[in-house]
């Protein structure tokens, strides 16, 4: 009997300890499980890379099914990313692009990765001009055009969740495993769509409040963290807050207007946001003085990326590319005894 | 060997890097241990008497180049492509203890007997620290234990030179031929990094004769022999873990599997390269 299950999709690798002890399989180069020496998953697990706790109860199968999806959903990311990284040869972009767009036509695989971009601003090198992508990769396209149109929306629920996060748990180990399952689970990326559709005027926006009652009556959610409910809460009102007013309307087609007109402006954090003209500006916050079309506001993000990537160039700099972690997270668990299955069945409600 | 505490005159266990009463830096304890006294006696005796050898012999040129070599080798970690391109494109992501043991293509699982003879020769040679050390390969090449895996990772010097000492070769083999139970081990066998061409030279200078070139220094250092049981090598071991900033350069290969590994391969070159780093292909 599996007693407890560690699954790693970004270093390819799950642990487990069961009666006779403690094993590891690869997802790829050893097929069979193999003995971990003393001390091995703790040092994994400590490893800074992210894990999903798969809890009790397990077969072998099972972990090896979880381990495959996570591996390939994980590389998937990991290529789609690397498709606008400037510094990486045309040729290399085009390929890493073209495989994710590949990946991306499982639909398991294209929702876990729609789940990360939609749950974090996109990593500092996310230069869309860049990508060398084949007209073909339709689903990766609008993939793209949808996390780039909803950058906006993303730093909202992204500086909410982080604000929530801070004021609400105790423990930043908490707030992650909490992050993980909304996002794996597809909260943020329900929220975000609701911010950039047509319908959602913040804060009357019935289908996001309706949102955050399913998920705060989820039975596993509640059991990961019993508070969720007042959480849930706190985070509403932080998007309220950071979100335009009644009567404001922020749009998908608003953000593709070039008649609407936005600010960029920035807070006390250094984290920056895309406002309505016309929004007040409320404590903490400042306008930098840079105003336009949505796209325009975008832009001056970008030329500040720019800026930090020649800095990476830098052989001095003590930085190093992130987008391999920028959507992950850390210190990572989901509710006990989810398989594939469980994993896919969920998705399915 | 235990210390006293420079700013409390509190006593530190020989295991600490840090006085357990007022929390001041003792120095890393393989340091302290390695570059003890005794010790550093031990190994200056074997290497006089391996440069006395060679200067009757009249081979001391050859000698001389080969050392000269040794003070510019590097440390060397091996892992596999997953861990290779997690490590360079996440700054969260630490190299540890026993990664090299979970990355590796092992074909031969270690036994449980194997694990309990690791666990007593880390005792015995790192006694009470021995979840602080991480374990690389002596390399004049770049090129480490295949046997780890098939991405060689080669650490920046000024990283390690103050918390990296050497041992004459795999612990686990020399505890087998030079340890026994509840004793300390034999002095002059491990080195601190700065003095590691000097371990070298007592090791390995009785294989140096007026017909060995320069090319021959390399796999005497290090002789993969692709497997653990067959490696020869000076086993270098790092106090603590360190992240892809440690990386000097990177040695592998761009066509390590099927179509999506190669991708990643590549793009774990460009961002080593982009980053300053230099990529090696194999």
């Amino acid at each position: 009997m599996i007693e407890q299950a560690y699954v790693s999709g970004q270093l390819g690798k799950a642990v487990y300890i069961d009666d006779a002890g403690e094993y590891f399989v690869c997802a790829s180069d050893a097929p069979e499980p193999v003995p971990c020496r003393w001390g091995d998953i703790q040092t994994l697990l400590n490893s800074g890379a992210e894990f999903k706790d798969l809890g009790k109860k397990l077969q072998l199968e099972g972990i090896r099914d979880v381990l495959q999806f996570e591996e390939r959903a994980h590389t998937a990311l990991f290529l789609f990313l690397a498709g606008f990284d400037k510094n990486l040869e045309d040729s290399v972009r085009s390929r890493a692009s073209n495989a994710a767009g590949n990946m991306l036509e499982d639909v398991y695989v294209a929702r876990f990765v729609r789940n990360r971009l939609l749950s974090r601003p996109a990593p500092i090198n996310f230069l869309v001009r860049e990508a060398k992508i084949l007209p073909a990769k339709t689903a990766l396209l609008q993939l793209i055009r949808q996390v780039t149109v909803a950058q906006a929306a993303i730093n909202w629920v992204s500086q909410a969740w982080d604000k929530v996060a801070r004021e609400e748990f105790k423990f930043s180990h908490e707030a992650l495993r909490v992050q993980q399952f909304l996002t794996d689970e597809g909260f943020f990326g329900y929220v975000v769509d609701e911010l950039c559709s047509l319908k959602a005027v913040f804060p009357e926006t019935e289908r996001v409040g309706t949102l955050v009652r399913v998920y705060r009556s989820d039975v596993k959610l509640r059991k990961l963290c019993p508070q969720i409910a007042q959480i849930l809460k706190s985070f509403m009102n932080q998007l309220v807050f950071l979100t335009p007013q009644k009567g404001v309307k922020s749009t998908r087609k608003d953000a593709l207007s070039k008649e609407v007109l936005y600010k960029v402006v920035i807070n006390d954090e250094g984290r920056g946001s895309i406002w309505p003209i016309h929004q007040r500006i409320v404590p903490s916050w400042r306008e930098i003085g840079r105003s336009g079309t949505f796209a325009e506001c975008l832009g001056c993000f970008l030329r500040v990326d720019r800026e930090e990537i020649q800095a990476w160039q830098d052989p001095q700099s003590s930085r190093l590319p992130e987008y391999g972690a920028s959507l992950d997270l850390t210190v990572v668990g989901s509710p006990s005894g989810r398989t594939k299955q469980g994993y896919i069945a969920s998705r399915h409600k | 060997m235990i210390v006293k505490c420079g700013r409390c005159g509190s006593n530190i266990p020989e295991s600490n890097d840090r006085c357990p009463t007022c929390g001041e830096h003792a120095g890393f304890p393989n340091i302290r241990e390695v570059d003890s006294q005794e010790e550093q006696e031990a190994l200056t005796r074997r290497y006089d008497a391996m440069v006395a050898k060679h200067r009757s012999d009249g081979t001391s040129d050859v000698l001389d180049s080969f050392e000269e070599a040794l003070e510019n080798s590097v440390a060397v970690v091996a892992c596999d492509l997953h861990f290779a391109r997690q490590l360079m494109t996440s700054s969260k992501t630490l190299y540890n203890n026993y990664y090299m043991g979970v990355t590796a293509n092992i074909r031969k699982p270690a036994t449980l007997e194997d694990d309990r003879n690791r666990r007593v020769a880390d005792s015995i040679l790192f006694n009470g620290y021995a979840q602080e050390i991480v374990f690389a390969a002596l390399s004049l090449t770049g090129l480490g234990l295949s046997s780890y895996g098939r991405y060689f990772m080669t650490l920046r010097d000024i990283t390690i030179a103050n918390r990296a000492t050497v041992l004459e070769e795999n612990s686990f083999t020399f505890v087998q031929k030079h340890c026994k139970v509840l004793e300390r081990p034999p002095l002059g066998y491990r080195a601190t990094w700065p003095n590691r061409h000097k371990l070298g030279v007592a090791k390995l200078g009785t294989k140096i004769t007026a017909s060995t070139q320069n090319a021959h220094f390399a796999s005497m250092v290090l002789s993969d022999g692709g497997e653990r049981q067959a490696a020869e090598f000076i086993e270098v071991h790092i106090y603590g873990p360190f992240d892809g900033n440690a990386v000097e350069s990177v040695a592998g290969s761009l066509k390590p599997g099927n179509e999506e590994e190669e991708i990643v391969a590549y793009i774990v070159r460009g961002v080593v390269i982009s980053s300053g780093k230099k990529w090696v292909d194999l």
